[in-house]
């Protein structure tokens, strides 16, 4: 009943703005005006050109052979003609009842519209930090998922994968990171809808992690369905969003059907999928030689009665036992079209991967339809709804024993994978100590597990003339978000012995979501201006169920309930609530000197009662002076526009119920069910404040063959939610508050060059950069830093700094692990009182650059990606590259070990279960920068006619082929979801690499 | 256009009910305290929570035992899990989470047994016909059990030994009594002194003994009675080497009829609450500390669900081997007979092998080795407090003439049990010991301290045993800096007041 109510709200809104505006509205009477559009270079027509009546929110587009007609109310003069690629262009009527024209193209596409939140803007228009990738950016790369397609395109954006396992989910950041607990992940709205994203605080990802990575939020998006996405960066552009605009906003626009031009559209293609990279481990030889040293010298010549076999000594990659060639599917088929009066997108897309780890399998099925239907010249109605099922086999994430890769990493070389009937060897002898039960092939064998996200997103919308130029509009929509997990281990792997066990759990999301606008657009003279305001209502419910049993009669039966001993069984629910009123104003004089004044109202249920609702203003102003009169005389540059903005957002992702003082269930004992005090009160808990200024410079130069631009940012997060440590004497460990400043500030950089630019030649290169430049600047009061392990938050230094004692190698003189002191002067023992400040987590710079080339039917695309100066702790090093202090099995470069006749040797002496040079240290932390080819296509388009009337193209797309880092770890482009421990990575999987064939026809 | 705005009218004249509570979401899972406080239901949850603290892994439930262990002489540890490494390697940091853990579960736990203390002193909830004063009374007790044997246990290992300084003046830690469940009541408290915190034990375990059944009922096992507070009474009287008293609390259990199961293996296991058993902590198969926690994950080898990580020592090996002494050994021989000691039984197949196998750093122990972890925590039973009293005596008598009879009864009671002389009864005396066994009280001392060693192994006792006495814990005294735990990182951090053990 509440969320009806607040239905209704926006409707009350909408009548004060209604009275407001009515003072524009003529009664009058009406002509009509027609035409044809085409290209002014080619002759050919233009479809899909947007005739818009200047002054109002009449508009319509061009048929397949260019035709148009506008109906145009008197007191109207002005007729607006665009379409992506070309020169915008106005023309005054006068009376004329046909209008034809052609358009140039346009290298800068300043008309392009962008999509803002609640509304678009043309390129021309923005003055805020909006990056923009379209389909036709995209060119014939089609992502895995749609947070693929963001990484190295847009400056400031920074994405990273967490891991080579289908369906892991990625970290976005935009303009670094902007808070130490909440979550620094940007908001992600689906034409309009902020997608489900229930995991609170630093993550971004859903379901059992299993060891580490859940699973991708966005999975069940189909990257074919995208016609754009839009970053918004800066104060002025996510203000809108309020309270949930801090990390910088996401906007993902679907397609939607274009009118008279019916296009059937078919891709398909399929290759293989391998690991980029895998770990060098010791064979049984070297590993029987290492562990036999590193026993004697630390139990004396008997080994302590550890002493492995010389002799007949099995050598097993344990890598090559539980990988597989992978291989990836995908086709899809849309088709779009219809009339001026009702028009469609119908899209489908399967998509199966097998990963490069043995039974990591995903397979993906997404449909959506959209709808648009003008019920008359005022009443538009739509609706989009995409269900969409992914069923993810997975396995083990990284810091899990059962881990495919980690522990074929870790396990004995010198122990055959199978007995000699084909059974498998659950045995490790020869050696005398176990490792855990279980080995890495029974793990990849005896362990299901199965995830399956299944997503409804519905949306229905109303837009409504009701005057040539005020429009509402309004859209409901709901999101069914329902998970399920299960897996079953059996008895014979690690987590499964002795009797098997298995987990099963739903988890169902349902957002609401409605947002009501009215938009009001004039003009006098050479004064534009339109406002939006609106009202913006968000609702999340979160049931969950789950149940946990062992002992099962047989390892072939796979359920929950098939097993004698119910372990335990969950069931949890929670809401959320938000309630925003915004505006934005837009103003023009001549279209050159451009101002946006925006701002919203946020409440929420999660902040204190003291604090429920705030403000967040922003203002951005821009000057195209290129424009100007005067400016012509400046020859080569063709246009320049200045921009600069500042604002206010918020982030609210700081979990449900951070201010209320809760006694929690779940302290049991023997079964008994018990209760604790969980959380201390603070009432007056309230949201991130991140304070932004903006400012670039966009260029193009040489006719616009050279264009780009130059910003630079500064933001300033206040009121960060800190978990203030207390004294835990008190029987608490933290307290929550709104404590703590960080600073980002960056320059980001983009440039295109079209170096050749003709009908059979084209060939583009286009790039770019960015610097990010993170700095705590203040904590509680009396404190300067905060450790975490091997992290350090400290005034000054970059969020989560690298904290550690620096390793100096063996003593060449006895073998022992030495360490430097904190003035760097060699010490004996391990001390962590001489941690220093080792390195950044940040990146220097990172980006990406791509060059496309097309000569005749050939095309050629190649992407690079990368990012530099960024420190990642190798947390499986100290398991890898330990010199045997513990059972595991060790990396080949270790064979370069301290001894009596290698003295010179890189790695300490080996002693078995002491750590001689283990220990957490610089030892582990590497420099994580490198230079990715991501993608190389070439494509060769049949000539026309080939296959009928359609348009056929084939193409051979690689992934990720080519990787130059000095990083020792299987990848560096991993992280860890964390904040503050961001890239600190533990046997991480590599990213894939895949080799497809593909068509595409175009009908 | 008329009809349009006569439903924009309608639609606003329905908005106009207000929406003002559309932002006010509660929490399914969790209540208010001060509500929840003032209920029987309440409290008594509150007391389960109380133990829910105690049996975290962390403590009772693991490391009590666990940490214990790897710090002595019994066990190597093997394991990947570096925190614990550190214990072996005697090389804990103040950032080690284990010492961290111990610091923060013992003072949410406390912090549980101060809001109970307060709240039952005023509580009166008339909707609760079974909250009656002698409920009350021993809710009371379990608050004042709880944190006695916390404050004991953390002043045990991040204080320097009893009588390190004249008048135990040395730094313990904080005493906290009073509850915190508003940040007013945040403080920043200093670390008292050994003499006061053990102090502060003697009393609240002394009101504990007053306030607690002699026996629970089966709904409430694993939890307190007077004779568990008892047996922390006496643990503390060793600790400051007050044999008296020790012997006399020994003695007051002793009379409180446990006995001793046939052999040692049945009091492991599966088998719950024995008839040797004085405190337990309680866990389930349903409620354990899963693979990578706990007595379970650490000490049972891979085939029986654990990780396998602590393996049995060459010291322990040697102990073993002179459980029975040469003289005793060469009696048993001439009978004809053999001496089995069922501590050490390897034979697998064997209803009651305790290890499985006796090779140095190979071995493990099967004490734990339920394969679903539910295996309790024998904190405190019979033998231990047998041996105790044997020791209290001994040393009391002023040589060995003058030790009372009394004090070899005990020693062979637990010998007797546990090692099984073929050829009858009378063949079991073969393998006690007597006042001809030795030449001195210190040898005779020895004796019971090394029963105590194979009796009580990978019981977490061995290291409060050396600890107590002053004697060398792998080569370190037990005043070394390296024995004292690190005061945790984070709790120097925020609190002010804090002082850092030496050497750290």
């Amino acid at each position: 009943m509440r969320l009806i109510r607040v239905l209704l709200l926006p409707a009350r809104l909408g009548l004060i703005l209604l009275m407001l505006g009515s003072f524009t509205f003529l009664q009058a009477q009406e002509t009509n005006v027609r035409g044809v559009v085409t290209d002014a270079e080619t002759g050919l027509p233009l479809p899909g050109t947007t005739v818009q009546l200047v002054g109002t929110t009449i508009g319509t587009t061009t048929s397949p052979e260019g035709n148009y007609s506008i109906r145009v109310p008197s007191g109207y003069n002005i007729l607006q003609f665009s379409y992506v690629g070309y020169k915008m262009q106005r023309v005054s009527i006068e009376g004329r009842t046909v209008i034809d024209l052609a358009l140039r193209p346009d290298a800068l596409q300043l008309d392009a519209v962008v999509v803002m939140g609640y509304g678009t803007l043309s390129k021309r228009q923005v003055t805020g930090s909006v990056g923009q990738i379209s389909r036709d950016d995209m060119g014939d790369f089609v992502p895995r998922t749609v947070d693929q397609a963001l990484q190295g395109r847009i400056s400031g954006v920074q994405l990273t994968n967490a891991s080579g396992l289908l369906g892991s989910p990625s970290t976005i950041r935009i303009r670094g990171a902007a808070s130490i607990s909440a979550s620094t992940a940007p908001l992600v709205i689906v034409d309009g809808v902020p997608i489900t994203n229930p995991v609170t605080a630093g993550s971004s990802s859903i379901g059992q992690g299993a060891g580490g990575q859940g699973i991708n939020p966005l999975i069940n998006l189909d990257p074919n369905d995208i016609e754009s996405y839009e970053v918004l960066k800066d104060a002025s552009s996510a203000a809108i969003y309020g309270a949930r605009g801090s990390n910088g906003v996401i906007l993902i626009t679907t397609r939607r059907g274009r009118p008279d031009q019916q296009i059937v559209n078919v891709r398909t293609y399929t290759g293989s999928l391998t690991e980029t990279n895998r770990y060098d481990m010791m064979n049984g030889e070297e590993f029987t030689k290492i562990w036999n040293e590193a026993a004697v010298n630390r139990f004396g010549p008997t080994g302590g009665g550890l002493l492995l076999p010389t002799t007949n000594i099995v050598n097993t990659d344990w890598t090559d036992v539980v990988r597989q060639d992978g291989k990836v599917t995908e086709t899809s088929a849309s088709v779009t079209g219809g009339t001026q009066q009702t028009r469609y997108y119908i899209g489908g897309t399967y998509r199966s991967e097998d990963g490069f780890v043995r039974r990591n399998e995903l397979e993906r099925y997404s449909g959506r339809l959209s709808l648009d239907h003008s019920l008359n010249d005022q009443v538009r109605v739509g609706m989009n709804i995409s269900p969409s099922r992914t069923d993810n086999f997975r396995v083990y994430t990284e810091n899990a024993v059962a881990s495919a890769f980690t522990y074929a990493a870790l396990y004995y070389p010198n122990v055959a994978p199978r007995k000699a009937d084909g059974s498998l060897n659950l045995s490790f002898a020869p050696n005398p100590i176990g490792v855990f039960p279980g080995t890495p092939l029974s793990n990849v064998e005896g362990i299901d597990f199965k995830s399956s996200l299944t997503q409804v997103l519905s949306t229905g919308t109303l837009d409504w003339n009701i005057l040539t130029n005020l429009s509402f509009n309004t859209s409901l929509s709901v999101d069914l978000f329902q998970l399920t997990e299960s897996f079953k281990r059996a008895s014979y792997t690690t987590d499964g012995t002795p009797d098997g066990n298995a987990f099963s759990s739903s988890d169902q999301y349902v957002n609401y979501n409605i947002n009501s606008t009215l938009q009001f657009a004039d003009q006098m003279d050479d004064h534009r201006y339109s406002i939006v305001a609106g009202i913006s209502a968000v609702r999340s419910d979160n049931i969950s169920f789950s149940a946990f049993a062992r002992n099962f009669p047989t390892d072939l039966l796979k359920t929950v309930s098939s097993a004698a001993t119910p372990v335990t069984t969950g069931g949890a629910g929670t809401s959320f609530s938000f309630l925003g009123y915004l505006s934005r104003i837009t103003y023009s004089y001549m279209d050159r000197y451009l101002l946006t004044l925006s701002g919203r109202i946020d409440g929420s249920s999660r902040f204190g009662a003291d604090h429920r609702y705030g403000f967040f203003p922003a203002a951005s102003a821009g000057w195209i002076v290129s424009d100007e009169g005067w400016f012509s005389e400046f020859g080569v540059i063709d246009f320049l526009k200045l921009r600069a903005s500042m604002g206010q957002t918020g982030n609210s992702e700081i979990g449900n119920f951070p201010s209320l003082a809760l006694v929690g269930s779940g302290f049991n004992y023997n079964d008994v069910p018990g209760i604790a005090l969980s959380q201390l009160a603070n009432p007056g808990l309230r949201w991130e404040k991140t304070t932004q200024i903006d400012g670039a410079v966009e260029f193009g130069i040489l006719g616009n063959a050279v264009r780009g631009s130059v910003g630079y940012y500064s933001k300033k997060t206040s009121d960060l939610l800190l978990n203030v440590p207390v004294s835990r004497v008190n029987g608490f460990a933290t307290l929550t508050q709104n404590i703590g400043e960080m600073e980002n500030s960056g320059l980001e950089l983009e440039l295109s060059v079209d170096i050749f630019h003709s009908s059979d030649l084209r060939w583009t290169m286009s790039g770019n950069i960015s610097t990010v430049n993170n700095k705590v600047t203040k904590l509680v009061p009396g404190q300067t830093e905060i450790i975490f392990a091997n992290n350090i938050v400290r005034e000054g230094e970059p969020l989560g700094a690298w904290y550690l004692v620096r390793y100096n190698g063996p003593n060449s003189a006895n073998g022992n692990a030495t360490w430097l002191d904190t003035i760097g002067n060699v010490a004996a023992s391990y001390n962590l009182l001489n941690r220093v400040i080792a390195g950044s987590p940040f990146p220097d710079y990172f980006g990406g650059f791509t060059s496309s080339f097309a000569i005749g039917p050939i095309d050629a695309t190649i992407f690079f990606q990368f990012t530099k100066g960024n420190m990642i702790y190798r947390g499986d090093g100290s398991f890898t590259d330990s010199n045997l202090n513990s059972v595991f099995n060790q990396a080949r470069r270790q064979n370069d070990y301290w001894s009596s006749t290698n003295t010179g040797a890189a790695n300490p002496q080996p002693r078995l279960l002491l750590a001689n040079g283990s220990q957490a240290s610089t030892r582990y932390l590497e420099d994580g920068s490198y230079l990715r080819l991501k993608t190389l296509t070439v494509g060769y388009t049949l000539p026309s006619g080939f296959l009928a009337n359609m348009r056929a193209r084939v193409y051979l797309q690689g992934t990720n082929l080519w990787t130059s880092s000095k990083y020792l770890g299987m990848d560096p482009e991993v992280a860890n979801v964390g904040n503050i421990n961001q890239s600190a990575v533990f046997f991480q999987l590599p990213q894939a690499k895949t080799l497809v064939f593909g068509i595409d026809l175009t009908l | 256009m008329k009809r349009q705005k006569l439903f924009m009218m309608a639609v606003v004249v329905t908005t106009f009910i207000g929406c003002g509570d559309f932002l006010v979401e509660a929490p399914q899972q969790a209540i208010d305290v001060d509500e929840a406080m003032t209920k029987g239901s309440g409290v008594r949850a509150m007391v389960t929570g109380l133990y829910s603290g105690i049996h975290s892994p962390a403590i009772a439930g693991g490391n009590y035992n666990v940490i214990a262990e790897i710090m002595a002489d019994n066990v190597l540890w093997t394991g990947s899990f570096v925190t614990y490494l550190d214990f072996h390697n005697r090389a804990m940091t103040p950032a080690n989470a284990n010492t961290t853990d111990w610091w923060t579960a013992s003072y949410f736990a406390i912090n549980r047994a101060n809001i109970i203390l307060d709240a039952v002193s005023t509580l009166v909830d008339p909707t609760d016909p079974n909250l009656t004063d002698a409920v009350k009374n021993v809710w009371r007790g379990d608050a004042y059990f709880g944190r006695g044997i916390l404050l004991f246990k953390l002043a045990f290992v991040y204080s320097k030994p009893w009588n390190f300084t004249v008048g135990n003046t040395h730094l313990a830690v904080p005493i906290r009594t009073k509850p915190v469940r508003t940040p007013t009541e945040l403080e920043n408290l200093p670390r008292n002194t050994l003499a006061q915190v053990y102090a502060q034990v003697q009393a609240d375990l002394d009101s504990a003994v007053n306030l607690l059944p002699a026996t629970r009922p089966a709904a409430e096992r694993g939890r307190a009675t007077r004779h568990a507070a008892r047996g922390y009474l006496m643990r503390l009287a060793m600790a400051k080497s007050d044999y008296a008293a020790a012997a006399n609390y020994a003695q007051q259990i002793i009379a409180g009829g446990f006995s001793l199961p046939s052999s040692p293996a049945l009091a492991f296991n599966g088998n719950k609450f024995s008839t040797e058993s004085i405190f337990e902590i309680a866990w389930t198969t349903s409620d354990n500390p899963g693979p990578n926690a706990g007595q379970v994950a650490f000490y049972a080898p891979p085939a029986n669900g654990g990780r396998g990580d602590i393996r049995i020592s060459a010291a322990y090996v040697t102990a073993v081997g002179q459980i029975i002494t040469a003289a005793q050994q060469a009696a048993v021989t001439a009978a004809g007979g053999t001496a089995t000691d069922q501590r050490v039984i390897t034979t697998a197949g064997n209803a009651n092998r305790m290890l499985n196998g006796l090779t140095a750093n190979t071995s493990a122990t099967l004490k734990f080795a339920l394969s679903d972890r539910s295996c309790n925590v024998i904190n405190m039973r019979l033998p231990e407090v047998l041996l105790t009293r044997a020791e209290a005596l001994a040393e009391q008598a002023v040589d060995l003439a003058s030790v009372p009879a009394e004090v070899y009864t005990l020693l062979n009671q637990v010998r007797r049990r546990a090692i099984l002389v073929s050829g009858g009864t009378s063949n079991q005396s073969m393998i006690d010991h007597s006042a001809a066994s030795f030449t001195t009280k210190q040898e005779l001392i020895d004796a019971i301290l090394l029963e105590r060693r194979i009796e009580l192994a990978f019981e977490g006792d061995r290291f409060y045993t050396l600890h107590r006495k002053g004697l060398s814990i792998r080569l370190l005294a037990p005043s070394d800096n390296r024995i004292t735990f690190p005061i945790p990182q984070p709790e120097v951090d925020a609190n002010p007041n804090m002082v850092q053990n030496p050497g750290y």
